[in-house]
């Protein structure tokens, strides 16, 4: 797995993504759950570099919004902009505390602007909360649930494959039949139903861990049949029986001989079913049944988009969208490359491999 | 079969060995085959017995037999005295070292991932895990017996972190020879080492077997499915035909004067093979 | 006729596994519709637990299951609590509005699928199989959620299409061919939506089982014989590549009902998507276990559709089962 450029580029976006959003704390400039009713549904905040008499300026700046209290508001738009002051940008200021990874706490954040003026790079939704902190926030959500859900579908389904692979006979055909009923029921339905049957109103960490468990327990047919199929493979090959004449346990052979060629399905597989994990945590929160409030979550920012008023005008609302749309391009783009490289290393062996 | 040697006791005895292979569920008619009907053989020590026979006549599943990893259905087989049968698992585990195997194919019997110093060592790692914490090697004495067991094959040292892929045919049997050594067997059973080799390479093959044998007093079971190398490179000779033995000689009294019919096809095919020299495989 | 008795009996093995399998789960859920409706002030408790009693919900599981599943079996799948009448004939109702627009959506996007990824197979690495390859990759990352809200805000912005529904407000007045058309107007949308989600994929695959064919020497000898690319196309590749497209399609029959509940929902199509929904956020049980196994039933049905069709149009396998 040589670092090619078809691999650097999709690496690249979704480490930055994915950093960004675990850093989620440090790039938000506010909480994403403080709503400021006074500047609901506004615009993302414009970002001026030339000032009021037309000099260009090295440090951003932004102007007060009528909603907070800079203009009258009966005059005015509560997103208008009040042109008389204007708020420069800085860079790490200190805000309000968090804490990173649960481990760490800090209050330096990557932007701000100097109190009361408000910096919304992405708008505010109809509370008044800072879409982008929320799409950060979010994302932790989304991104991780997608995860942790592929890694348990994997495990479940290497575990699984491998012991109907190696042992073959009644556990086989147990598993199999297994298989092929989780491959034939309609999938979000099932999540859906799944999720019904759970719980409800619990608190978010439950629900999290929730989701996680109910999207990763429905994907483990897939991997499973295929890792089952290397390993039927790798089973009867002569280096087995070798290792078995020198006194090899089963265990070994499993550990040192067959797994490890279970590699490049596991991570073919991954970058396939990470995407669509992120996806199924995003629908099911569009639906209503994901994270509760306030906790913020992509598919219930984008579930106000069902709004009329919303819809029509608010167009900033489409961000975590585009997000996505970005995460699964980088994981399309990742999935391409691995498929490149076998196809590479198919070509290029002969009877060695 | 009756040479002078100084033991009268042979390495290996197999009496009536059968083994039937049968496939198909309990309610489907079951298709059965009889790859051993009444096996008797016997191996001296320090002797090189060849077991000849086309494929299929069953010479791989007796291999198998005899290096445990099959089980045969009836039968007896005592290897130094002991009736493998009657052994315990562990005692099993502990006999295995003793009777080693080298394959056919060494590009499927050589895992593919692993540097040829891991593959030599292998085995003493493997036998380490049994034994428990109480005999470790250390990895300075593992890396010192497989440089010297790669000298005693003829393969550079240095070589060590090289992957299979990266040897010739010859040398890659070189380096299965070495990992078949590295537990210090008494019985070396050769299943149609020389396929895919080129004549030259087989003889320095061949030459090399038979350098180890005197040196570290090998006992050889050498399965091949033609009678070309047997010649050079065994004391007596087994023909083996549909799982029975048929005829078992001495080299010379069998190439001069073979008693059973289906050992004519066979000598056929070697005598005419030696006069074409071209490899089989 | 094999076939036929292995896929019934999988179907059937489905339909109770999974029927049990819901019930036993919902039983295990805290809270149901009773109790969400316990949260509603305005119904007194009295009414509660009369409409409780009514509906047996204390009876043991195996009790309830048992005769859930006699009933089922005679067709009555049980009563929904939030609509207050009996689940089969609103399953049907809601079942007919969704096969309406999938069915159309799968026969328009098999119409597309099928010429495009010819053509692309055809000339690859022409400029119309790179075009088709682009839109593909960017489709693909493009998810049905969004797609949905992008031309449900098309719609709006434009007025050109219904926000929405099924049918329009005063559908009744209408007479028999306004109907028709108010009914073609608003399709137009989800269509469009569930057409751009489904493509790409079929793309791909009819575009690799063409590309296979194509590289076959009977084709080559087609070619020498002086036929005309376009036939050869359809009347001899694409005949021959048909194996792995129909199974295929009998998947995305399978899937007619269980495909579209997303675009469903935001489209406001009254189809068993929202149906489903509803009645999950309202713990409304039978209605629940009734679609999911429905659905379950459908797409394995569909697939031994599928292999049915499998067996009419390859003669290899005809006489492989002759054997």
């Amino acid at each position: 797995m040589r670092l090619t450029r078809a691999w650097t580029l999709p690496l690249v976006s979704l480490a930055v993504i994915h950093l960004v959003v675990l850093l989620a704390g440090f790039f938000s400039p506010y909480d994403p759950t403080i709503q400021d009713r006074t500047a609901p549904n506004c615009p993302p905040t414009r970002i001026h570099w030339i000032s009021a008499d037309g000099r260009l300026g090295w440090r951003p700046f932004v102007y007060g919004l009528a909603g907070n209290g800079f203009a009258e508001p009966m005059q005015a738009q509560p997103c208008a902009e009040d042109q008389q002051t204007p708020y420069p940008v800085h860079f790490l200021v200190r805000g309000a505390s968090y804490n990173i990874l649960g481990a760490m706490t800090s209050d330096r954040h990557w932007l701000g602007v100097p109190a009361p003026a408000r910096i919304y790079l992405m708008g505010t939704d109809n509370y008044g909360r800072d879409v982008f902190s929320r799409l950060l926030y979010g994302g932790q959500i989304s991104l991780f649930a997608g995860l942790l859900a592929t890694v348990l579908s994997l495990t479940l389904g290497v575990l699984l494959g491998t012991l109907a692979g190696f042992y073959g006979g009644w556990s086989d055909a147990m598993i199999m039949r297994g298989v092929e009923l989780f491959v034939a029921l309609p999938w979000l339905y099932l999540l859906l139903a799944l999720r019904a049957f759970l719980p409800l109103h619990t608190g978010p960490r439950q629900t999290f861990l929730l989701l996680i468990a109910v999207i990763g327990l429905l994907g483990w047919a897939r991997p499973a049949r295929l890792v089952r199929g290397v390993v039927l493979s790798t089973k009867e090959r002569s280096h087995l029986l070798a290792a078995r004449c020198f006194g090899a346990s089963d265990l070994y052979l499993l550990r040192r001989h067959v797994l490890p060629e279970t590699r490049s399905v596991v991570l073919t597989q991954a970058a396939l079913l990470i995407p669509q994990y992120v996806l199924a945590e995003v629908t099911l929160s569009f639906l209503g049944l994901g994270v509760s409030e306030p906790v913020p979550s992509w598919g219930s920012m984008l579930a106000t988009l069902q709004q009329y008023h919303v819809l029509v005008s608010d167009w900033w609302m489409f961000f975590p969208g585009l997000v996505l749309v970005l995460v699964f391009l980088s994981y399309s783009a990742l999935s391409n490359a691995m498929q490149e490289d076998t196809a590479k290393a198919g070509i290029g062996s002969n009877a060695f491999s | 079969m009756l040479t002078s040697s100084p033991k009268s006791e042979p390495l290996l005895r197999i009496e009536g060995l059968t083994k039937t292979y049968s496939q198909g569920r309990w309610w489907e008619k079951r298709f059965e085959a009889k790859a051993l009907d009444g096996v008797d053989l016997a191996l001296q020590t320090g002797k090189t017995l060849a077991l000849v026979g086309r494929s299929g006549s069953g010479k791989t599943t007796l291999a198998m037999c005899v290096a445990m990893l099959e089980k045969p259905d009836s039968g007896k087989l005592w290897f130094d005295g002991c009736d493998l049968s009657s052994l315990s698992m562990s005692e099993r585990a502990m006999l295995r070292p003793r009777i080693q195997l080298v394959f056919q194919d060494s590009a499927a019997a050589l895992p593919a991932r692993f540097t040829a110093a891991e593959i030599i060592e292998e085995p003493i790692v493997i036998q380490h895990h049994h034994l428990g914490s109480a005999n470790i090697a250390k990895i300075k004495d593992r890396s010192a017996l497989v440089r010297e067991l790669m000298a005693k094959v003829g393969l550079p040292p240095g070589w060590a972190n090289r992957r299979p892929r990266q040897f010739s045919g010859g040398e890659r049997q070189r380096l299965a020879i070495a990992r078949a050594l590295a537990l210090q067997p008494s019985l070396l059973i050769l299943d149609e080492p020389f396929t895919g080799l080129d004549l030259s390479v087989r003889g320095q093959i061949v030459n090399l077997l038979l350098a180890l044998q005197a040196d570290l007093s090998l006992t050889y079971l050498y399965i091949s499915h033609d009678l070309d190398l047997v010649q050079h490179f065994s004391d007596t000779v087994a023909v083996m035909d549909r799982g029975k033995i048929v005829e078992q000689a001495s080299v010379t009294d069998l190439f001069r004067s073979p008693m059973r019919a289906e050992t004519y096809p066979l000598l056929r095919q070697a005598l005419s093979a030696c006069r074409c020299a071209h490899s089989h495989g | 006729m094999r076939y036929l008795a292995v896929h019934f009996l999988q179907g059937a093995l489905l339909f109770l596994v999974v029927s049990l399998l819901s019930f036993t789960f919902l039983e295990l859920a805290p809270g149901d519709f009773f109790q969400e409706m316990r949260l509603n002030p305005q119904i007194s408790p009295n009414t509660v637990a009369r409409l409780r009693a009514q509906y047996a919900i204390d009876r043991p599981l195996p009790v309830r299951y048992g005769h859930w599943l006699a009933s089922a079996l005679r067709g009555d799948l049980g009563f929904s609590f939030a609509y207050g009448s009996p689940v089969t004939p609103l399953l049907l109702v809601r079942a007919r509005n969704t096969l309406l627009l999938t069915g159309t959506a799968t026969l328009l996007a098999w119409a597309w699928a099928l010429p495009l990824g010819a053509f692309c197979a055809a000339r690859p690495g022409g400029w119309l199989d790179r075009a088709c390859s682009m839109m593909t990759t960017t489709l693909l990352a493009i998810p049905e959620l969004l797609l949905g809200l992008c031309f449900l805000l098309v719609g709006v912005r434009t007025g050109w299409f219904p926000a929405g529904g099924m049918v329009s407000a005063r559908f009744e007045d209408f007479n028999r061919w306004q109907q028709v058309t108010d009914l073609l107007w608003h399709l137009v949308l989800p269509v469009v939506v569930l057409v751009l989600g489904s493509l790409p994929i079929l793309l791909r695959h009819v575009r690799a089982a063409l590309l296979e064919v194509l590289d076959s020497p009977f084709i080559r000898a087609a070619f020498g014989h002086g036929i005309s690319r376009r036939r050869i196309l359809f009347r001899h590749a694409l005949p021959a590549a048909i194996n792995p497209l129909v199974s295929l399609f009998g998947f995305s029959l399978g899937a007619l009902l269980s495909g579209s509940l997303l675009a469903e929902v935001i489209m406001s199509w009254p189809g068993l998507g929202p149906l489903l929904l509803e009645a999950v956020l309202a713990r409304d049980i039978y209605v629940v276990v009734g679609a999911v196994t429905f659905s379950t039933i459908f797409l394995v049905a569909g697939m031994a559709l599928g292999d049915l069709l499998l067996f009419a149009s390859d003669p290899r396998i005809r006489s492989e089962a002759l054997i």
